[in-house]
């Protein structure tokens, strides 16, 4: 009897297969900026030593705390641990996200400083009331506009009242630009962050990716300051 | 020549001097200069010079105003921003998965986006939109930015002189020649396409031996720096309200000018309309003044000062005229009295002042081509003979040291790269208007 031959397919070794497919192991918006840059070279040859290297250079602490915790505890090759470590820090990241909703909740003087990304205001909007968010820029951004009456624009509240909100603040959500001494804060209201810094008790800062243009930032490099600072 | 044209001429190269070394700004330094030129002309002459000034600025303030508008609601719009962000994406891209040398890339993409730019809007707004963007991604990429920033400033001249609306200069030539849309793309565009090829080349070359040759950034660094661009487009919030009236006032006023140019006023004035209109109520002042009141009173006082310069008695137009008369079978002595003239005053004054003088000798558009080329490599020459350059000067003034282009730093360039600019137009101009015809 004749038969047809089999044709198997081409054999792939899952290394090649692998360096051809473009799989997404971070949450963009939950994951850190450091966790998409391990995401993006993971396909290539990268050492344990490199990525360590990168994040104590980049002073990513948290990043760097979870991914020694993941190679002591599991003893994994690198990339096996780089995946573990996103899903470990979206896990991290949606927990301080959970706490700051929840300390929203139980603690009622908190302060939010605009502008904040979309994906962070709309989160936080549903927990605060008029008198809580407040723009530290001339302009609203047009996401915002719906929402122009729930904010108070920092030019136009009397100084009295501006200074009593910040020194009643137990939490302060903002954004910054992490460096490797400190954090960037808005001009507008850095002086009055240093000033009632006793009564802060935390600092959630949602760290920018670069200084938008016109807008001024000074460095912060104080310890107890940089102590009460949560990334989001 | 008089002692009133002697002391003018004084009085311009101390107004130069003054805005040179930041004694004075330019928008004090210019009106003076005009008002102080209004007294030397005399009564008469300087009463005929403000009119006459005034009449050929209004036409100016209408075109420049229908795209200063858009420009400046594209801006606030947000999408500039999602441009820088997007270019400074794309470099990371093309670097990891490429390895394409990251200076030649930055340095390619900064000059063709200032070209670009430069040619669809205007040459100012052009430096003033990109060389931010410029910084942001150079300084993320650890390259310093200072040649890159001096050669986009040389192409936001070449693209200004590639379109009608382009530069100043281009719609006092136009108006004077008569020149149409269609003969700036067909007649200088490619020409100019091509020294910005040039030009991009020598900045990436300068940039790479100064600086490319140690330039090693470890493949995660340039990931990292990726990946912050791409998380600032990601969350970046655009206007789209802005953007759509941005652009259709655009379109109004520019293609709807080139399609039809017997109602380029009427056009410009409709776009500015719609651009008010599309503005947020709070706004509409801001989009309206956008150039600034001091821009203005700036361009008018150019006008009224190459009057006096030009067309009164105690002008230079009959020099101008006995050099020209004497070679008027050759563009290169235009060419060498624009490129002085231009880096002696300003770009937009001499073309006022020497525009009738040319097109009463060399009639045809090649004339106008070498004005204009003479007044484009001449306002490369320093960066002070043009206002870009002095936008550019200031905006860089708080970059970091290697990123800032000052009066030394863009001479390196600029003038090097000026006087192969004549060169480049005095050969090549003719013989591709000759081609073409």
């Amino acid at each position: 009897m004749i038969t047809n031959p089999v044709h198997f397919p081409k054999k792939e070794t899952l290394s090649t297969l692998k360096k051809e497919l473009k799989t997404h192991y971070i949450i963009p918006g939950v994951n850190s900026i450091e966790a998409e840059t391990l995401e993006t070279i993971i396909s290539e040859d990268i050492t344990k030593e490199e990525v360590i290297s990168f994040l104590k250079e980049e002073k990513y602490n948290k990043l760097l705390y979870l991914l020694e915790n993941i190679f002591k505890k599991y003893n994994l090759d690198i990339k096996k641990s780089l995946i573990l470590l996103f899903i470990e820090e979206a896990i991290n990241n949606l927990n301080i996200k959970k706490k700051i909703l929840i300390d929203l909740v139980t603690i009622d003087r908190a302060l939010l400083i605009l502008p904040l990304p979309p994906h962070l205001f709309f989160y936080f909007i549903e927990f605060l009331n008029y008198g809580q968010i407040i723009n530290s820029e001339d302009k609203i951004p047009p996401h915002l506009e719906p929402y122009k009456g729930l904010i108070i624009n920092i030019d136009q509240i009397d100084p009295v009242i501006l200074h009593q909100k910040f020194s009643e603040t137990k939490i302060l959500i903002i954004d910054g630009l992490k460096t490797k001494n400190g954090y960037l804060i808005r001009r507008s209201v850095v002086n009055l962050i240093i000033q009632y810094l006793n009564s802060i008790d935390k600092i959630y800062i949602y760290n920018i990716p670069h200084l938008p243009k016109d807008q001024k930032f000074a460095l912060v490099e104080n310890k107890t300051l940089l102590n009460k600072v949560v990334d989001i | 020549m008089p002692i009133t044209t002697i002391f003018l001429i004084f009085v311009i190269l101390l107004g130069f001097l003054l805005m040179t070394f930041r004694i004075l700004d330019q928008e004090i330094t210019v009106p003076l200069v005009a008002l102080i030129s209004i007294i030397l002309a005399g009564p008469i002459e300087g009463y005929k010079s403000l009119h006459n000034g005034f009449a050929e600025f209004s036409k100016v303030a209408l075109l420049f105003t229908a795209v200063a508008i858009p420009a400046h609601m594209l801006e606030s719009s947000g999408l500039f921003n999602l441009l820088g962000s997007k270019i400074g994406e794309l470099v990371g891209y093309l670097t990891l998965k490429f390895k394409i040398k990251t200076v030649f890339l930055i340095s390619f993409i900064s000059i063709i986006t200032t070209y670009i730019l430069a040619a669809l809007f205007h040459n100012t707004t052009s430096i003033l939109v990109n060389s931010y963007i410029i910084y942001t991604v150079a300084q993320q990429y650890k390259i310093p930015a200072a040649f890159i920033l001096s050669g986009a400033l040389i192409a936001s001249n070449l693209g200004g002189f590639s379109t009608k609306w382009g530069d100043t200069p281009n719609i006092i030539e136009s108006s004077v020649w008569g020149l149409k849309h269609p003969d700036f793309f067909k007649e200088i565009l490619p020409l100019n396409i091509l020294l910005v090829m040039i030009l991009t080349f020598i900045v990436f070359l300068i940039t790479y031996i100064k600086f490319g040759k140690n330039y090693n950034l470890k493949r995660i660094v340039l990931a990292h720096s990726m990946i912050r661009f791409k998380t600032e487009s990601r969350f970046m919030i655009l206007d789209t309200k802005l953007i759509f009236f941005g652009l259709l006032s655009l379109i109004i006023a520019i293609v709807g000018s080139i399609v039809f140019p017997q109602y380029e006023i009427s056009l410009s004035a409709l776009g500015i309309i719609i651009a008010i209109i599309g503005s947020p109520e709070n706004k509409r002042k801001q989009s309206l003044y956008a150039l600034g009141i001091g821009t203005y009173f700036t361009l008018l006082s150019i006008f009224v000062l190459a009057q006096v310069f030009g067309h009164s008695k105690i002008g230079i137009n009959g020099y101008i005229e006995n050099i020209l008369n004497k070679n008027n079978n050759n563009i290169l002595p235009i060419l060498v009295l624009s490129y002085l003239g231009t880096l002696s005053t300003e770009a937009a004054s001499w073309a006022t002042a020497v525009s009738p003088i040319v097109y009463k000798i060399f009639p045809t558009h090649l004339g106008a081509w070498a004005l204009g080329a003479g007044i484009c490599a001449g306002s490369s020459s320093i960066i002070t003979a043009a206002s870009a350059g002095i936008i550019l000067a200031h905006q860089t003034a708080n970059y970091e040291k290697n990123s800032r282009v000052d009066f030394p730093t863009y001479l390196k360039i600029g003038l090097p790269f000026s006087l192969f600019m004549l060169l480049f137009y005095s050969i090549l101009l003719p013989l591709y208007i000759n081609f073409i015809r």
